[in-house]
């Protein structure tokens, strides 16, 4: 019976990770090159106007749990609501934006898979709880082919193309030079990385902020101002990134990772004994020895290290 | 109906006792091979090959009828390339062998061992799928040498210099015409679709980044993809 369970599963792994590839494939060999050339056109050619008083823009990436662009986590809201009460109109948040696909299709609508996910969605809290975790597998993976020298520059090119739709969407003015930050959890920030290649190639100059991030040797670190790694000393998810890829190890000395920590634009910022999730992660309430909570931690420090860099102003009070 | 059902029970046969090296029990298939198993084989193998390098099709956008040409040439290529391989297998036995096999069976001897090359589809996997392919092409060679050894009748040292300096000269003559094959190919693709042919992906974010230019990417695709003064990739071999 074990035996049985297990042959079913590696099935299934087996099954996902040979088609992981396939959407990106399919829409790079469709649409991919001219959507792409499209929008970096776009972004070169047009002379900014005048008047946006917006000092840094925020494109925010949820963790490999999340299904639809619409949906941001519950305990994650509260990060967004603090940074907007902070940095008021100095500070335009982008959310909507789901990374782990092409063409910002989330799981639960518009593909012919989409029952199939809205099943194991559904599965939350009953009885076969455990198999919606196949969400976050799924996104894993994705985050997997993000990483792939092979594949990566086909996925980056399309999830740039999303961000900046939402960025325009958000008033973002192309040629204003106006700095963009990436926020992304855990495998959202790999997939930033990715984006940064494509944004920056057309002037707009990108940041990274990674929450428990994990991140491949992505030629795209090499285009990014600035990435600042926040970590906490409990977790366990980020230690397997120099293991899974070989460019971020301490003796890969020409990687993208290694060269930007040479340059001095790759930091990390440890937080505390923060775990990647589950009671005591980055947004937990547990309390800190200096009387705040995880997530306030958190959230101060994203928000004093975009101070210190310059990109944003706090809200005038008044 | 039973003599396709005996044949794909014969090929299924072969192809479970190649993966298991199971050598006493290839013994009736060698004594009676057919030219259609063993082509079939290397079909099935330049199949899994066309699946694993999915990748290259899709970052030159094959799709539709560009695909099933494509599949033919690669099967023209599997053949032409398994062909190659048996005559330099089949010269280096007549030089040093005593009783140098037949050509045939030199032919066959090197499609048979092309067996794991079966799971080179898992090259598709991302992260680790190069390496998979890679891993097939150990699994390929090792069974390439236990097959020499085995049907020439020589000793595994033997066997082993034999199926080791058919991959050496295999893979010498398969540089000396990359490139020249490689600029034909260019051409003749540029002439069918009115595009440049990608290489590789990361041919996409230099594209991404410098003009169209040919002359420009020629420059910089020998190398290292150097932009804005930055090496940020190094040349590998992404197959």
């Amino acid at each position: 019976m074990i035996w049985g369970i297990l042959v079913a599963l590696l099935g299934i792994l087996t099954v996902m990770l040979l088609t992981a590839p396939l959407e990106t494939l399919s829409w790079w060999a469709r649409r991919g090159p001219e959507q792409t050339r499209r929008s970096i056109e776009h972004r070169r050619s047009l002379t900014p106007e005048p008047g946006d008083p917006t000092d840094c823009y925020l494109v925010y990436f949820s963790g490999v749990g999340v299904a639809e662009p619409s949906i941001i986590p519950k305990p994650e809201l509260p990060l967004l609501d603090s940074l907007t009460k902070r940095f008021g109109d100095n500070l335009r948040i982008v959310t909507e934006i789901y990374p782990y696909a092409m063409e910002n299709r989330g799981l639960l609508k518009g593909r012919r898979t989409a029952w199939w996910w809205r099943f194991l969605i559904s599965l939350k809290g009953k009885r076969f709880g455990a198999l919606s975790a196949l969400v976050s597998l799924r996104n894993v993976i994705q985050v997997l082919v993000s990483a792939d020298r092979r594949y990566g520059p086909m996925f980056s090119a399309g999830v740039a193309r999303t961000v900046w739709k939402g960025l325009l969407g958000a008033g973002y003015q192309p040629g204003s030079k106006i700095p963009v930050v990436f926020m992304g959890w855990s495998g959202g920030a790999q997939m930033a990385a990715g984006a940064s290649w494509y944004l920056s190639a057309a002037g707009v100059p990108t940041y990274l902020m990674a929450l428990g991030g994990v991140i491949a040797d992505d030629p795209g670190i090499d285009r990014l101002q600035h990435l600042w790694q926040l970590i906490g000393t409990k977790d366990g998810v980020i230690p397997l990134a120099p293991i899974a890829f070989s460019g971020r190890r301490p003796w890969a000395r020409d990687s993208s990772w290694q060269r930007g920590v040479a340059d001095g634009r790759v930091t990390e910022h440890v937080l505390g004994p923060f775990k990647h999730f589950g009671h005591g992660s980055y947004l937990s309430r547990r309390r800190a020895p200096d009387g705040r909570s995880y997530r306030d931690v958190t959230i101060d420090t994203a928000g004093d290290l975009l101070v210190a860099e310059g990109l944003v102003r706090e809200q005038d009070p008044a | 109906m039973n003599q396709v059902v005996t044949w794909l029970t014969d090929l299924g046969s072969l192809i479970d006792r190649l993966l298991r090296s199971d050598l006493a029990g290839l013994r009736p298939a060698y004594d009676n091979w057919t030219w259609s198993l063993t082509l079939t084989l290397v079909l099935l193998v330049a199949t899994s090959t066309l699946i694993g390098h999915a990748v290259v099709l899709a970052v030159n956008r094959v799709h539709g009828a560009g695909v099933v040409i494509s599949s033919l040439l690669n099967g023209l290529y599997a053949v032409a390339s398994t062909i190659g391989e048996s005559v330099v297998l089949w010269l280096i036995a007549r030089w040093t062998l005593a009783e140098p096999p037949s050509l045939a069976l030199a032919l066959w001897l090197v499609a048979v061992a092309s067996a794991p090359r079966l799971f080179h589809f898992l090259e598709l996997v991302p992260w680790i799928g190069t390496w998979l392919g890679r891993l097939a092409q150990v699994w390929s060679f090792v069974l390439l040498w236990q097959v020499v050894s085995t049907f020439l009748g020589v000793g595994a040292v033997v066997g082993l210099l034999l199926a080791g300096g058919t991959w050496v000269v295999t893979y010498l003559v398969t540089q000396l015409v990359r490139a020249p094959t490689g600029r034909l190919l260019e051409v003749i693709w540029y002439r069918v679709t009115g595009r440049d042919l990608y290489h590789n992906s990361r041919e996409i974010l230099l594209r991404a980044v410098v003009s169209d230019d040919p002359e420009e990417l020629d420059q910089r695709l020998d190398g290292p993809l150097v932009v804005d003064g930055v090496t940020v990739v190094q040349p590998e071999d992404e197959r």
